[in-house]
């Protein structure tokens, strides 16, 4: 193996290797909505990175889907929030935002109850491995096309 | 530097996604003239791999934090390409990550897009004027970083008033990350011009950038 295979193996490896780290808070913004009486928001980035002291807005929905201010508050040190229904109402959108912009945003009904995951997210490790998927297929396509040029 | 959904204005977004789509077309049209623009494909998926991933490394600077980008040493090597390659990374961690939103892909591309066009040339120039390969990489590195958050600023300015306080806080931020990019793209390319000198986009002239 010449030292470019080598290179080539360990970038591979190394970069692939980042997708398995915990602390992969980067950008995204997850949320989890729990209901039992009240309604529980906790917002975060990963496992180890909440969304401390950010804002969340609650919106009332009423039966024609029209949306009331219900409240604009911020959340605890423990990024967690929690609110009572307001009588009358049964769907509420919830949006936890802060000001880099990041944002994210879930709709419950307390009517059906139940949990609510804020966003339906893959997995660090398997996103990666899917956005590999997409370029080594890409480089697939321009190494067959490039073979077949050779060939002709 | 990956702005979300919901915080540009609606011109600026519209204006991101136009020069996006006239600089990939252009760099191109540019690059096909060069090279067998199929030979490079296989290049551009493994750079364009190295910045899908690269957002996932998390620094903590301050109250914020940052993570690298990249665009420099993208830029030395894939030239003027490197603007769709990042596009292309941009989109991947959009969907797979949800980093940075769907809609303002176009001004994120153009943020670390055009300083990786500008470090290419400042990197074939420089080389070909004599200055060290280590030391161009280096301010090549940094330079993209820097001028990068310059774009950033200037996008969140253009956005509103409001943005002044956030623009002046992400600046700074990125301040830490123009050292980091800076050494980071010199000893990668320090080492590719000793193994695999065809990736760089000039033909090495000095026996001692091949050492």
């Amino acid at each position: 193996m010449n030292r470019f295979n080598i290179l080539c193996t360990f970038l591979f490896i190394s970069i692939f290797i980042i997708g398995f780290v915990t602390p992969v808070s980067g950008h995204a913004v997850y949320m989890d909505v729990t209901q039992n009486v009240e309604i529980e928001v906790f917002g975060y980035h990963s496992e180890t990175d909440i969304f401390s002291n950010e804002n969340i807005v609650v919106y009332a929905i009423d039966e024609n889907g029209e949306e009331l201010l219900y409240i604009e508050d911020t959340l605890d040190e423990d990024a967690l929030y929690t609110f009572t229904p307001k009588d009358g109402y049964e769907e509420y959108r919830i949006k936890i935002y802060d000001d880099w912009g990041h944002q994210e945003e879930a709709t419950i009904n307390v009517k059906e109850g139940g949990t609510s995951p804020g966003s339906s997210q893959l997995s660090t490790p398997i996103a990666v491995f899917a956005g590999f998927g997409y370029l080594i297929g890409l480089a697939g396509v321009g190494m067959l096309i490039s073979a077949r040029r050779k060939n002709n | 530097m990956h702005i979300s959904d919901g915080v540009l204005s609606e011109p600026v977004i519209a204006a991101g996604w136009i020069i996006t789509i006239i600089l990939i077309f252009v760099t191109f049209r540019i690059r096909m003239k060069e090279v067998d623009i199929v030979e490079e494909i296989p290049k551009f998926s493994i750079m364009t791999a190295a910045f899908f991933v690269a957002s996932l490394i998390h620094l903590p600077i301050g109250p914020t934090s940052v993570h690298p980008i990249l665009n420099g040493l993208i830029g030395v090597i894939l030239g003027p390409i490197a603007y769709a390659s990042m596009f292309v990374g941009l989109i991947l961690q959009a969907l797979l990550f949800q980093h940075g939103g769907i809609t303002t892909i176009g001004v994120n591309a153009l943020m670390v897009g055009i300083p990786a066009i500008i470090v290419y040339y400042i990197f074939k120039g420089g080389y070909g004027k004599g200055i060290s390969l280590k030391l161009l990489a280096v301010i090549c590195g940094g330079l993209a970083i820097a001028m990068s958050a310059v774009l950033l600023v200037v996008v969140l300015v253009s956005t509103g008033q409001d943005f002044y306080g956030l623009a002046q806080v992400a600046f700074v931020a990125h301040l830490p990350l123009i050292v980091i990019e800076g050494i980071l793209t010199g000893a990668i390319v320090a080492y590719i011009a000793r193994v695999k000198p065809e990736l760089l986009p000039m033909k090495l002239k000095i026996k001692e950038d091949l050492k």
